[in-house]
């Protein structure tokens, strides 16, 4: 097991695009847990005083409306926003994958069915979803990741669908029904590893979205505990302060930024790694 | 004599929405066993739909089946799972017929499960001369020639009574199409294995097989031992096939314009015969009157009104 | 003059060989076949002379005269002179020979573009004519018919008509019936040694069938590991075949085996590439210690019947 992730680590390690999103998710990995740590501040600390400062020497990004450190904000920040968005992108990948399976290897009600469903669910607007949610459960960061689920499923779900549509249809899982292969092993040994390649692309791309959904959830207040600041908090009052300074904003969108790249990055070189041919 | 296979009025059309071709129209076909079948015919002419309708990979919309004289109750995926531990299908492409992620061994394994056999991957492997060093190789560490081979081992995993092997020689150069047919004769020879080749090529089935069956649009219009029907085939599209096949010989060279025109589309089936646009024979009656299976003998059947004579 | 004069030519992929000092010629209104297995190298070969090789390969060696001018060192604009002027391809297959999104007739006119006298509708009749000429009945309808409306032997026809438009001197034909039927083959077949008979193109044809070869080639090359190991007129090379890999080959074509439940005939072994040396000395039941080490003499087996061996025949 330890061996297999050495290799694994040691091909993703090989290809160039791999090696800068395994040093910049391993960054913002290591920010996220030492954050208390390296936060000059504390991020919830009022310095009213200091409002809206610009970057200097004890405060390197300056200070918001309210004279908190930005730096120390957006190190804690990366904690909730990596949590929140890797929860949520795991949670959609997990419901989505059996509904596409379903859908694109099973029996053409549950194909119609499905699709009725998904289609339905991706029609709604998003805002109305989430201001539904949030009025039903409250704000919070279940409301958040409920919201984000609901909004990644359809699209997802159809992802994983079109690829098992052109699968089933190959000489490999038409090998396997002519040898009996029961549909569990069908499913789980010859459908699903191969689409999970596609997935873990898009899904990886997806935090970036998932970000700027959990800013504006916070715009409307509907977002998280805003007691542990996230990057779309700081975004979210980054917007507020825009005509005073931009530092906000870019404070919260470049890391935002580094992170959709490292883990995009990441995604596409686990996914070659993941491919036998690699070992060749 | 019990048939290893028995096909009777199989039907299967495209599928899809709307108006669906009838793709195999109403065929039978005994396979018996230890023959080396080939089923020859042009693209369209549904030979590639007919293998994975016999097994149930296409669900046919008629017709019976049985094995070793027992009939299947119905066409249903349960009827056929039953049925595939007899029958085994071997793809056109070997080396896309494996998941790419997975190993050689548990490819083999996967086709060992369930079953209450002895055997081992590395049996396996030995039983079409392969050495089990290659267990742990993924498929596309194959050489093709290898692939093959791993196809084969697949089928024989369940000990079946007919393999029936897709367009085993195409896209191969004649020295594989050599390995690869007497692989599939050795079968033959050692295990007593029914083998169903279904290809283009009438050359290869020619010398390899011991019966032949032509298949036009959906039907079979000829059967007959591989010898007797080359040397004198007795539809005209046998003897079409034969003719439009180029001699590797250029004293042998043709002259005049080949006559055949092209394969009908499956959406508008000719009236009587299908064949009769086609035929240099075509009377009045068969452009009217569909010709039934005759029965002419010395194991010979033909689907025709004006046979050729049998020499 | 010949033609087409290739000399020495050498290309490889990479570093990896392909081609290895291959010497060819086509005469004027000359059908010659290039016959070989796969990874012979005549694929490459039939790339080679249009350029069309991808930027992976490199010509290491040699030159390519078609009509006495290099054609390794033309400019840009002197190679769109020559692909699809004097020189033009027909592929293996038709179903990706055209572009399933425009009709037929459209994609033809942009293919004659170096067509510019009269309207549209004097192209169109000479394209309809063309057409007609390849054996499409009804030629001014099929112009207005989207690929997949059509057979594949009818689009091949219909590239072979493509090819012919611009009236080339050479025609390079790869695996032109590879991807058809049996029945069509054989028309597709007589239609090519037709277009040399009106049209004189010379057409360098090539297959791995030997009954292709032996059908429509006045002469054959034998390639085999990326060498030309024997060329002869077509009656020399089916009758007295000289190199033991033509002879291997023979043996093995199923065409010229009796009929009735019989083992084929195989070559045992792969292909490999040593640097000196005869390359099928590894399969070949002849060799000698001396082929693996020595290089391997050009005999000559008669008028114009030469081949790459150590033993004479």
């Amino acid at each position: 097991m330890i061996r297999g992730a050495a290799i694994l680590a040691a091909r993703i390690w090989a290809s160039p695009t791999g090696r800068v999103g395994l040093v910049l998710a391993t960054l913002l990995v290591g920010v996220a847990v030492a954050a208390p740590l390296l936060a000059p501040y504390a991020p919830t600390a009022i310095d009213v005083r200091h409002r809206l400062a610009p970057p200097e020497a004890a405060h390197w990004l300056g200070t918001d409306q309210l004279g908190r450190d930005v730096l120390s904000r957006v190190l804690v920040g990366t904690r909730a926003t990596l949590v929140t968005a890797l929860v949520a992108i795991l949670a959609s990948a997990v419901a989505a994958a059996p509904i596409g399976l379903v859908a694109g290897y099973g029996p053409r009600w549950a194909d119609a069915l499905l699709i009725l469903l998904l289609d339905s669910l991706g029609s709604l607007p998003m805002i109305m979803l989430a201001l539904t949610l949030a009025a039903l459960l409250g704000p919070g960061i279940g409301t958040v990741l409920l919201v984000v689920v609901a909004y990644s499923v359809p699209s997802y779900a159809r992802l994983v669908r079109a690829q098992v549509l052109g699968l089933r249809q190959q000489d490999f899982v038409l090998a396997a029904r002519a040898a009996n292969v029961p549909v569990a092993a069908i499913l789980m040994r010859h459908l699903l590893p191969n689409v999970m390649g596609a997935l873990l692309i898009v899904a990886s791309m997806d935090v970036a979205t998932v970000i700027a959904l959990d800013t504006g959830l916070s715009f409307l207040g509907l977002g998280a505990d805003t007691r542990v600041p996230d990057w779309g908090m700081i975004l979210s009052d980054g917007f507020a302060a825009i005509r005073a300074t931009p530092m906000l904003v870019i404070a919260a969108a470049v890391p935002l930024v580094l992170a959709t790249l490292g883990f995009t990055f990441l995604g596409e070189a686990l996914n070659d790694a993941l491919d036998p041919k690699a070992a060749a | 004599m019990i048939p290893a296979l028995a096909i009777e009025g199989l039907t299967a059309f495209a599928p899809g929405r709307g108006a669906k071709p009838m793709i195999v129209a109403d065929l039978s076909l005994d396979i018996w066993p230890g023959e080396l079948l080939g089923i020859v015919g042009e693209s369209g002419s549904g030979k590639t739909t007919l293998a994975r309708a016999a097994i149930g990979l296409i669900r046919a919309a008629s017709g019976r089946i049985a094995v070793d004289g027992e009939v299947l109750p119905d066409l249903s995926e349960r009827s056929f799972r039953r049925l595939r531990r007899r029958v085994a299908l071997i793809f056109q492409n070997p080396a896309g017929s494996f998941n790419p992620r997975l190993s050689v061994k548990a490819i083999l394994k996967e086709a060992l499960r369930g079953l209450e056999s002895s055997r081992t991957p590395a049996a396996l492997l030995d039983m079409v001369g392969l050495d089990a060093g290659l267990l742990e190789r993924f498929p596309h560490a194959l050489s093709g020639g290898q692939a093959r081979r791993v196809a084969v081992a697949r089928a024989l995993a369940a000990d079946p009574a007919v393999i029936i092997a897709d367009e085993p020689t195409a896209g191969l150069d004649v020295s594989a199409q050599g390995e690869t047919m007497n692989l599939l004769t050795e079968l033959r020879d050692r295990r007593g294995v029914a083998v169903v080749c279904i290809t283009h090529n009438l050359p290869i089935v020619r010398h390899c097989c011991d019966r032949i069956a032509v298949m036009y649009l959906g039907r079979i219009v000829e059967t007959g031992p591989a010898r007797t029907m080359t040397a004198a085939p007795l539809h005209p599209y046998t003897a079409a096939l034969l003719a439009a096949e180029p001699a590797p010989d250029p004293a042998r060279r043709r002259t005049g314009p080949p006559v055949l025109g092209e394969v009908p589309s499956l959406y508008t089936r000719p009236a009587g015969c299908e064949f009769h646009p086609r035929c240099p024979r075509a009377a009045e009656r068969c452009r009217t009157e569909a010709p039934t299976v005759r029965d002419l003998g010395q194991a010979r059947t033909v689907r025709c009104h004006y046979p050729l004579e049998a020499a | 003059m010949n033609l087409l004069d290739i000399s020495g030519l050498s290309v490889a992929y990479g570093g990896v060989p392909a081609l290895e000092a291959i010497t060819l010629s086509v005469g004027r209104g000359e059908i010659v076949g290039i016959v070989g297995e796969s990874g012979s190298g005549k694929s490459t070969l039939a790339l080679a002379v249009p350029r069309l090789l991808p930027p992976t390969a490199q010509v290491t060696a040699g030159r390519i005269l078609l009509d006495g001018i290099d054609l390794l060192s033309l400019d840009r604009a002197a190679l769109r002179d020559m692909r699809g002027g004097s020189v033009a391809m027909v592929f293996q297959d038709p179903a990706t020979s055209f572009s399933p999104l425009a009709p037929i007739g459209r994609q033809l006119e942009i293919l004659n573009w170096r067509d510019r006298t009269g309207d549209r509708a004097a192209k169109r009749r000479r394209i309809a004519a063309m057409l007609a000429d390849v054996g499409i009945a009804d030629p001014e309808r099929r112009l207005d018919a989207y690929p997949h409306e059509l057979s594949g032997g009818m689009l091949q026809r219909i590239a072979i008509a493509a090819a012919l438009l611009a009236s080339p001197a050479l025609m390079i034909a790869d695996e032109p019936t590879t991807a058809l039927d049996v029945t069509t083959e054989a028309q597709i077949l007589h239609l090519l040694r037709g277009a040399r008979d009106r049209h004189g193109t010379a057409i360098l044809v090539i297959s791995h069938q030997l009954g292709v070869i032996a059908e429509i080639c006045d002469r054959v090359a034998v390639m085999y590991g990326g060498v030309v190991v024997e060329e002869a007129p077509v009656e020399d090379l089916f009758g007295r075949p000289a190199h033991p890999y033509t002879r291997a080959l023979l043996a093995c074509e199923p065409g010229l085996l009796p009929a009735g439940a019989q083992r084929l005939p195989v070559i045992p072994g792969i292909v490999s590439r040593p640097t000196v040396g005869c390359r099928f000395a590894d399969r070949c039941g002849h060799a000698e210690p001396d082929c693996r080490t020595t290089a391997t003499p050009v005999r000559s087996a008669g008028d114009g019947h030469t081949y790459l061996c150590m033993r004479a025949a």
